[in-house]
C-alpha cells in the first residue's frame, strides 16, 4: 500500500505542479524550437567569385563538355575555328574559392571543363559563357539557375534538373533531358529527344525541308499542339500521340511525366 | 541476458499472429492498388495513398500494441509469474519495448519491400527527384532510426500510464491517459531546465547530416541538442520508474 500511496501523492503533486506551470510560467512552454531551418534556394548574390578564360583551336575537338551548378550558362556558335570557354565560379566564402577551380581536361577528341573538387557542403556556383565553331557537339550538365542556348549550330545534349532552360533559334540534333524546371524552346530545327519531368515545357519547331515525325508520350499531363497529328487518351493518365509533319524525316521525340507539354509548329 | 531474450521471444511470440496479420494486409491493399492502377481504374496517384496508409496506421497500431502488451498480462495474471521471476522489472520492460521495436521494423520493412514490388515505376520517377539511390538508402536508415527512437520514447510513456493507472483502483483509463500527459510534460520540463548545463554542446547540423546540399544548396537545419539531452535524460528516468514502479506491484495488491 506503501508504494501506491507514493504513486498517488507523486502524482497529485505533478498535477500541482502542471498547474502552477501554466498558470504562473506559461511562456515556458513557448521555449524557441530545438530546431532551426533556413532554406535560401536557387542562384543568390553571390558573395565572393572569380573567373577563368580558356581559349583553344577546335583542331580535332569534335564535342565539349561542361558540367555547372548554380548560376548561368551561356552557349551559342561563332564564326571561327576557336572554342572560348568562360567559367565563372562562385561562392560564400572567398577562402573557398581559393581551393577550388575549374579543370580542363581532354579525353580523346572531347574537351571538358567542372569543377576541380566537389566541396562537400559548400555552396559553390559555376556557370559558363561559351562560344564554339558551327557544327560542334557541345554537352551541358546543370543543376539550379539558368541555362541559355542562342544561335547554336549542331549538336546539343542537355542535362538539367532545377534549373531554366532556354534555347533560340537552335539548328542540329538536341537531346534533352529536363526534371523540375521550365524547358522554353523557340526557333528549333531539326530532330528532338525530350525526356521531362515535373515540367512546364514549350516546343516551337521551325518548319524544316523533310519535316518531322512526332512519338509524343505525356503521362500524368498535358499536351497541347498545332502541328495536326492525332492525340490518343489512354489509361493510367497517359496521353500517346503519334504523326508526321511533311515527310517526317526528322523524329520528334518526346516523353513526359507529371509536366504539360506545348508542341507548336511555327506555320 | 538469457532471461531477457526469453522474455522478448515470448513477446514477439504473442504479437506473431497480429503482426502478420498486418503485413498481409499491407501487402494486399498494395497489390490491389498496383492491379486497379494497371487497368487504369484508380489513379496513379492512388500509389501514394497506398503507401501513406500502413505508414500512418503503424504507429496508432505499435502504440495500442505497447498498452495491449502490459494488459495482457494483468489479464492473464502472468504479471505474477513475471515478478517472480529472478529479472528485473526495467528488464521485463525493456523486453516489451524491443519486440514493439521490432514489429515496428518488421512492419515498415514490409511496407517498403511492398512499396519496391508493386510500384517500382512511381519509386523510378521518385528517384529522379533523389540525387541518387545511394543517398536514398543511406537517409532512409537515417530517418528509420530516428523514427524509432521516437516510437521508443513514446512506448516508455505508454509503459508508466498503464503501470500507475493498475495502482488506482477505479477510474484507471482517465488515470493512464492523464499520466501520459503529465509524464509528456514533465520530461519537456526536465528538457528546459536541464538544458543550461548542455549549452556548450555544439548544434548538430541535419543538412549535412542528412547530405541535403545534394538536393538543393542553401538548406540549413540545425539542431540544438541542449534542451533535447534533457528530455532524453528524462525519458530514462521514467523508464527507470516504470521498472521500480512494476516490481512493486505485488506490494501494491499485497
Amino acid at each position: 500500500m506503501k508504494t501506491r500511496r507514493i504513486t498517488l501523492i507523486v502524482l497529485i503533486l505533478l498535477t500541482v505542479l502542471f498547474i502552477v506551470d501554466v498558470r504562473y510560467f506559461g511562456s515556458r512552454s513557448l521555449k524557441e524550437p530545438s530546431v532551426d531551418f533556413n532554406i535560401s534556394p536557387g542562384f543568390r548574390q553571390p558573395e565572393a567569385h572569380k573567373s577563368q578564360e580558356f581559349v583553344r583551336p577546335q583542331h580535332d575537338i569534335t564535342s565539349l563538355y561542361l558540367k555547372g551548378r548554380h548560376g548561368v550558362v551561356e552557349l551559342s556558335s561563332a564564326e571561327g575555328d576557336e572554342i572560348r570557354v568562360q567559367a565563372i565560379i562562385w561562392s560564400d566564402r572567398e577562402e573557398v574559392l581559393e581551393v577550388v577551380e575549374v579543370k580542363e581536361s581532354i579525353s580523346g577528341r572531347e574537351l571538358s571543363y567542372e569543377l576541380s573538387s566537389d566541396l562537400e557542403g559548400e555552396e559553390v556556383g559555376l556557370g559558363f559563357v561559351v562560344e564554339v565553331p558551327d557544327g560542334m557537339e557541345v554537352t551541358v550538365e546543370h543543376q539550379f539557375g539558368t541555362v541559355r542556348v542562342e544561335d547554336f549550330l549542331g549538336f546539343l545534349n542537355l542535362d538539367t534538373r532545377f534549373a531554366n532552360v532556354n534555347l533560340n533559334d537552335v539548328e542540329g540534333t538536341l537531346t534533352i533531358k529536363n526534371s523540375f524546371g521550365n524547358l522554353n524552346l523557340q526557333r528549333i530545327a531539326g530532330p528532338l529527344q525530350l525526356t521531362n519531368a515535373y515540367s512546364t515545357c514549350t516546343v516551337e519547331l521551325l518548319p524544316v525541308d523533310g519535316g518531322y515525325d512526332f512519338d509524343i508520350e505525356v503521362v500524368n499531363g498535358s499536351l497541347k499542339h498545332n502541328a495536326g497529328f492525332q492525340v490518343n487518351i489512354g489509361g493510367n493518365n497517359r496521353v500517346g500521340a503519334q504523326g508526321k509533319w511533311g515527310e517526317g524525316v526528322h523524329p520528334v521525340h518526346i516523353r513526359s511525366n507529371f509536366g504539360s507539354v506545348v508542341v507548336n509548329i511555327d506555320k | 541476458m538469457t532471461r531477457f531474450f526469453r522474455l522478448l521471444r515470448k513477446d514477439l511470440q504473442a504479437s506473431l499472429l497480429p503482426l502478420g496479420f498486418l503485413s498481409g494486409i499491407t501487402l494486399i491493399v498494395m497489390l490491389f492498388t498496383r492491379v486497379r492502377i494497371a487497368t487504369g481504374s484508380w489513379p496513379m496517384e492512388t500509389a501514394l495513398a497506398a503507401v501513406s496508409l500502413p505508414l500512418v496506421f503503424m504507429p496508432l497500431w505499435l502504440l495500442w500494441q505497447s498498452f495491449q502488451t502490459l494488459r495482457v498480462e494483468w489479464r492473464e495474471d502472468t504479471v505474477y509469474t513475471l515478478l517472480v521471476l529472478p529479472v528485473p522489472g526495467w528488464k521485463v520492460m525493456l523486453a516489451k519495448l524491443a519486440a514493439v521495436c521490432i514489429e515496428y521494423s518488421v512492419l515498415l520493412g514490409v511496407t517498403v519491400f511492398g512499396t519496391l514490388i508493386f510500384f517500382a515505376p512511381q519509386v523510378q520517377l521518385a528517384m529522379e527527384v533523389l540525387p541518387g539511390s545511394l543517398w536514398a538508402v543511406r537517409n532512409g536508415i537515417l530517418v528509420y532510426l530516428f523514427s524509432l527512437a521516437m516510437l521508443a520514447s513514446v512506448v516508455i510513456f505508454v509503459q508508466l500510464a498503464f503501470v500507475v493507472s493498475r495502482m488506482v483502483g477505479r477510474a484507471q483509463g482517465l488515470v493512464a491517459l492523464w499520466t501520459l500527459f503529465l509524464s509528456s510534460w514533465l520530461v519537456d520540463l526536465c528538457g528546459s531546465l536541464l538544458a543550461p548545463l548542455f549549452r556548450w554542446l555544439p548544434a548538430l547540423s541535419l543538412d549535412k547530416l542528412f547530405r541535403l546540399y545534394e538536393i538543393e544548396a542553401g538548406i540549413v537545419v540545425n539542431w540544438r541538442l541542449a534542451s533535447e539531452i534533457g528530455s532524453w535524460l528524462g525519458i530514462l528516468g521514467l523508464f527507470v520508474l516504470t521498472g521500480v514502479l512494476f516490481e512493486h506491484f505485488v506490494e501494491v495488491n499485497g
